[in-house]
């Protein structure tokens, strides 16, 4: 089902824009310093420059002079945020997913994803690919002092461009996919989310990730225990859905409606403790459709799972307040890495795809299916 | 100019702290600068520093010496080096402070004087202390400048007659200064006429007392006359009792009141020395020492002999004590300082019979006599004699000398002195020809350590009579006597020749060597057989031997003595066999050992001559094969390898950790040729495989190595099919994370990894690693509930693949029910309805477990697991298994 259209959010400053906050942008450098292009009709797709002729299409945000993905305004992007607490993995999780999507998984769904604009390649190339790929290192932990406003914290803005088939024949879709990598001490307390966070209440969806070490029945590396500013998962849990429910003033008697996928990362160091039958340990059913029943039963397993591993408030907290929610679990290296060296057996996710596969579901671009 | 230790310790040492900031006299620099003189008076001074420091001595003042030491070391170094600029700069410098410190200190002194011209010693001690100087230094300054030193004058505190006290008061009625006013005039408010003496004041005795009260009988009946009759009645009172002294007392005692008076208004120095003449009528020499005396007048102060006596005894200086206290007056002394003076003169006894009896035993135990000394010098630290009789103290000498020659030189030994007192050294000298006679007759050999008991003469001369004499003194009294001259036994240093070295070849060995000048001639005997060899100089060549044979050689230099007589050295001996001419190495192959990982085997004909040795380059050899050369030259440019004969001829070895060429080089002696070579490659193992089922594939992940190693081969073969391979690259590997190798989960697996790599167009393995994945069968199942309530039942059907192998089984299969809010993840976490055991499932044939639905209130979930036999169970929809 696709969510009712609505509003269109910048996907780099998440203020809510419209044609009349936008101005077009020379494609010609010499000419950016001065008169901006003007169309006519204020939603007029293409503007003529008027120092060099030139017909742009290059649509900046008036708030924060972004580049807007081409065609944005008119299909506004699907905007997912990711939360979780400090070492639970969201910058891994971000570089090895557009990885992912970029080859293995990409091709298997018959997916492109493009990047925004050369922010986001240079951003990702930087910060994520050649440190992952490249160098065989772990992603260093997100400064907390990088805000929006600086190169490093902005987010990473992908269209990501598929075929599917529709009443009439085939048609493209596209989502636009907006990934902040805030640093995790950003949700340690209700003030840091107010401030920090305010773009989870534009999101369009949450991909919400807990790390398996604080929740308080898994034998972890690090144990049980672990003091990290910021609070454990579950911490970070309420604090999201609290704010989360503020936001999109939900009443008393509701439940939130946004679909919000709860991820637990770090699946590789708890496999030793799961049984040989259980659906965390097979991959997802290959082929360019969503399981229904792979989900159900990976759902239903960690369900059962959170109550073995003493975290049933979990379940219970999400029951009570999310109409829409679904439990993964994720690798993102497949292995645990050596320090800050990633093992020399490479990088080998599982289930990365899992939240992203429900999602797109979720918003009419991927056909359910059956293996 | 020679340093003399006894003024130094003299001028800077005893004059303790605060040390002067004066180079020049620090280290008793000359006036007339030189870089030698610098050198070895700067070294003497720190000598003599490390030497008192270490008997305790002097220690606070040699600590601040050493301190500044550290910081003038540069420029004290550059002048010994010989650059004398910046100590003279240094020295200007200092002068330019000095004066400038000179000209504070003057004006110090004078307003010290406070302009009375008079300084008392405490007050200069205090202002020394207060400037860092000392109390000589500004005594010296006092010359010309018009300011006396003196002591104070003690003045009464109490009045001299109890009956004099009214006095005052009725000669402030009759407005008169002072007694002799009262005497002199006899007039209200008269003055007498001369300057008042007060430290001699004039002789008042009855008769004047009585022309006094005669002269005031005639004033008038009234208040005056009834003052002038109470004075007269006092006056006479002290005359009858104390006499005309007490009289003159009374009258100081009124001019030392007046003057205390006017101090309590804090008037300074020239406002009283005014008051006194001016006021009073004091003579003006007796008002400025009575204005000083009252100036420094103090009531708690401490008698000046007690304070000098009590300084002294605290440096230790009995001697200048007890000297001090017998230089005071009989009967001045408080009796604290004569308690003092009388305990310093008790131990000064005792340090003076301590002496006496190191004096007396100074011949026969000069170890104990020192020992008396440091003990006098721990209780009196100015007792006079004490380091003369230190200079007197020899040590005992040592009891052995001897001297061994073992041709590179002369090993000289002694036993240690028994003496410990002082910190014994050894002067050990070296004459030619005859003993030495004193402990500086002939060269002087230093030894290794202050305390060192041997030495090696490494240049002795060569063929000579040598003689080691061996003395002691006490380092801590370098102008000491020495103990008596201990002489080792004559020897002579004859060495042996030098670089001797025998190169063998075919049936001859060669040999060549140094000879000592001093040598007449070398003897050569060949073993065995004790065979004399013609030998030169500088070498000989011995021909006509037989190859393979060891041949012993002994090399002896032969010296004629002063006695004309020849003698032979003990010589070399050395060994060399004669062998054929090395052949080169034909054919060279280098392999993998089989079964033992990273170890090669090389094999070769064997050469018809020499030894084979293998070496590694790390690229094409320099030489061509067939090149000779000495076996050094070979090793200098190659690794040696530590080659071991394997049973099938060859020689195994460990891979070298990369690329690298194996060379064979025969040797024979010294001599080499270069065979044949071969490059060689090890790749390293690839270490544990780890792989993981992933429904019909299989994730294989292994630690890739970080070097050369860019393709690993894979092999695998499913149970019951042919093995197959594949080319897996390092970029296909990241890139995919992990290899994925198609195989049915149905059968057993043997995954073999290996790294590949080409050297020379061949293609080379590394050692294998394996992993053995058995077989899982994945088997699907349904659940389903059928029946009216009451009679309902459950019914699971599981369906094993259709290409799952035949026989497939299972030990045991359960249905469970499960009451949590997720379903079971183990057959313990609910209740067992039903179970199969040992049950076999065919492919594609359904196998059914039904039982009765259980009467059970409430939602539950149901689910089937299965144990043993590799079979895993699929899990349909959960909703299919979750009963509401």
């Amino acid at each position: 089902m696709r969510p009712v259209a609505r509003k269109c959010v910048c996907p780099h400053c998440f203020r809510r824009i419209t044609h009349a906050d936008t101005r077009f942008e020379c494609a010609t450098p010499a000419c950016r310093g001065g008169e901006p292009p003007v169309a006519t009709d204020p939603r007029a797709d293409r503007a003529g420059c008027g120092s060099c002729g030139r017909v742009t299409s290059r649509r900046l945000c008036a708030h924060c002079g972004d580049l807007l993905p081409s065609g944005y305004l008119e299909q506004p992007g699907t905007l997912v945020a990711l939360v979780g607490p400090p070492n639970s993995g969201k910058s891994t999780y971000i570089g090895v997913l557009v990885h992912e999507l970029r080859h293995g998984v990409g091709k298997e769904l018959d997916a492109a994803l493009q990047p925004c604009d050369d922010n986001t390649v240079i951003q990702y190339e930087e910060g994520y690919g050649r440190v992952l790929f490249d160098e065989h290192r772990t992603v260093r932990k997100t400064d907390t002092r990088l805000n929006r406003h600086s190169v490093a914290g902005r987010p990473l803005v992908y269209q990501l461009k598929r075929r599917r088939r529709g009443l009439f024949g085939q048609k493209h879709a596209t989502l636009t996919l907006v990934f902040l990598d805030a640093a995790g001490e950003h949700y340690g307390s209700d003030d840091q989310v107010e401030r920090e966070a305010r773009y989870l209440a534009e999101a369009d969806a949450l991909v919400l990730l807990l790390d398996p070490q604080d929740l308080p029945g898994t034998a972890g590396p690090a144990g049980p225990g672990r003091a990290v500013s910021g609070g454990a998962s579950t911490d970070v849990l309420s604090r999201v859905l609290r704010h989360l429910t503020a936001v999109h003033d939900v009443k008393p008697n509701r439940k939130l409606r946004l679909p919000i996928a709860v991820a637990i990362t770090k699946l590789d160091l708890l496999l030793t403790g799961i049984e040989d039958n259980s659906p965390l340990r097979r991959e997802r059913p290959a082929g360019a459709r969503f399981d229904a029943d792979d989900r159900e039963a990976v759902h239903t397993e960690l369900r059962a799972r959170l109550d073995q591993w003493q975290a049933d408030g979990v379940s219970r907290e999400l029951d009570h307040y999310c109409a829409d929610y679904q439990l993964f679990g994720i690798s993102m290296l497949g292995t645990a890495p050596r320090g800050e060296a990633i093992d020399p057996g490479g990088i080998r996710p599982h289930r990365i795809e899992d939240p992203l596969i429900w999602l797109l579901h979720k918003f009419g671009m991927l056909d359910r299916g059956k293996g | 100019m020679a340093f003399d230790e006894q003024r130094y310790r003299r001028e800077v040492l005893d004059a303790g702290l605060p040390v002067r900031d004066n180079l020049r006299w620090r280290y008793q620099l000359p006036e007339r600068l030189t870089a030698e003189e610098v050198a070895t008076t700067v070294a003497a001074v720190r000598a003599c520093w490390a030497r008192l420091y270490s008997r305790l001595k002097y220690k606070p003042v040699i600590t601040e010496l050493r301190a500044a030491d550290v910081a003038l070391r540069p420029v004290l170094d550059a002048a010994a080096g010989g650059d004398l600029g910046p100590l003279r700069a240094e020295l200007a410098s200092q002068d330019s402070a000095e004066n400038t410190a000179r000209a504070r200190l003057r004006a110090a002194l004078e307003q010290a004087a406070d302009g009375l011209g008079l300084l008392a010693p405490a007050a200069l001690a205090e202002l020394a202390r207060a400037h860092d100087s000392t109390p000589d230094a500004l005594r010296a300054l006092l010359d010309g400048s018009g300011i006396t030193l003196a002591e104070p004058e003690t003045l009464p505190v109490e009045p001299p007659h109890p009956a004099y006290a009214p006095v005052a008061r009725q000669l402030e009625i009759l407005k008169l200064r002072h007694l002799a006013d009262f005497l002199e005039t006899a007039t209200t408010g008269g003055r007498c006429a001369g300057p008042v003496r007060y430290f001699a004041p004039p002789r008042t005795d009855t008769a004047v007392v009585d022309r006094a009260a005669h002269a005031w009988g005639r004033q008038p009946h009234g208040a005056v006359l009834t003052a002038a009759e109470t004075v007269v009645a006092a006056a006479r009172q002290v005359l009858r009792e104390q006499g005309p002294d007490g009289l003159a007392a009374a009258l100081r005692y009124e001019l030392l009141t007046a003057l205390r008076r006017r101090r309590t208004s804090r008037s300074t120095g020239p406002e009283l020395l005014g008051h006194a003449v001016d006021g009073l009528g004091l003579d003006r020499g007796d008002a400025r020492r009575l204005v000083f005396a009252v100036l420094h007048e103090h009531p708690d102060r401490e008698d000046p002999v007690l304070a000098e006596l009590r300084r002294l005894a605290a440096a230790g200086r009995l001697t200048a004590a007890v000297e001090t206290a017998r230089r005071a007056p009989a009967g001045t002394l408080p009796p604290e300082a004569e308690q003092l003076r009388d305990h310093l003169g008790a131990e000064l006894d005792r340090a003076l019979a301590k002496r006496r009896q190191a004096e007396r035993i100074r011949g026969t135990d000069p170890d104990r006599a020192w020992y008396l000394l440091d003990e006098i010098e721990a209780a009196v630290k100015d007792l006079p004699g004490v380091d003369d009789l230190r200079r007197a103290l020899p040590p005992h000498p040592v009891p052995s000398v001897t001297a061994h020659p073992d041709g590179a030189g002369v090993l000289v030994g002694w036993r240690p002195t028994p003496s410990t007192a002082g910190e014994p050294v050894y002067r050990i000298v070296r004459t030619v020809g005859r003993p030495p006679r004193t402990e500086r007759d002939g060269t002087e050999l230093p030894p290794p350590a202050p305390g060192a008991d041997s030495l090696r003469d490494p240049d002795p001369p060569v063929n000579a009579l040598l003689h080691y004499g061996v003395s002691v003194r006490r380092a801590a009294e370098p102008n000491g006597q020495p103990s008596r001259l201990a002489v080792s036994p004559p020897v002579f240093h004859r060495p042996e020749v030098s670089g001797a070295g025998l190169r063998a070849g075919s049936g001859v060995v060669t040999a060549r060597w140094s000879c000592p000048p001093e040598a007449e001639s070398v003897q050569v005997t060949r073993d065995p057989g004790g065979v004399p060899v013609p030998a030169g100089r500088d070498g000989f060549t011995d021909t006509g031997l037989s190859n393979a044979t060891a041949y012993g050689y002994r090399i002896r230099a032969v010296y004629r003595g002063p006695d004309g007589a020849r003698a032979a050295t003990a010589g070399l001996r050395l060994t060399a066999v004669p062998s054929a001419p090395p052949s080169p190495v034909g054919a060279l192959t280098v392999r993998a050992q089989p079964g033992q990982p990273g170890r090669l085997v090389a094999h070769f004909a064997r050469p018809r001559s020499g030894t084979v040795e293998l070496y590694l380059l790390d690229r094409e050899p320099p030489w061509p094969a067939g090149h000779r050369l000495p076996v050094a030259r070979v090793r200098a440019a190659a690794r040696s390898v530590d080659a071991r004969p394997e049973r099938d001829g060859g020689l195994g070895f460990t891979a070298p950790g990369g690329r690298a060429v194996v060379l064979a080089v025969t040797v024979a002696g010294e001599d080499a040729v270069i065979g044949d070579h071969q490059p060689v490659l090890a790749l390293p193992g690839l270490g544990r495989l780890t792989a993981t089922r992933r429904s019909g594939e299989v994730l294989l992940a292994l630690d890739w190595p970080a070097h050369e190693v860019d393709t690993i081969e894979l092999g695998w073969s499913p149970a019951g099919e042919p093995p197959r391979t594949q080319v897996v690259t390092r970029g296909d590997y990241l890139h995919h994370g992990g290899v994925r190798l198609p195989a049915p989960d149905g059968r057993a697996l043997r995954i073999e990894a290996r790294a590949v790599a080409t050297v020379d167009r061949r293609r080379v393995l590394g050692p294998p690693s394996t992993v053995e994945l058995p077989a899982r069968i994945d088997v699907d199942y349904t659940v389903t509930r059928t029946g009216l309530p009451g009679r309902r039942r459950i019914t699971a059907v599981l369906t094993a693949p259709p290409d799952a192998p035949a026989g497939l089984r299972a030990d045991r299969i359960v249905l469970v029910l499960g009451t949590g809010p997720g379903w079971p993840l183990r057959p313990e976490e609910g209740t067992a309805l039903g179970e199969l055991r040992d049950v076999e499932l065919p492919p594609g044939t359904p196998v059914e477990l039904s039982v009765a639905a259980p009467a059970h209130r409430g939602g539950y979930w149901l689910r089937c697991f299965a144990t043993g036999g590799g079979v895993v169970l699929r899990d349909p929809a959960a909703r299919t298994l979750k009963v509401k």
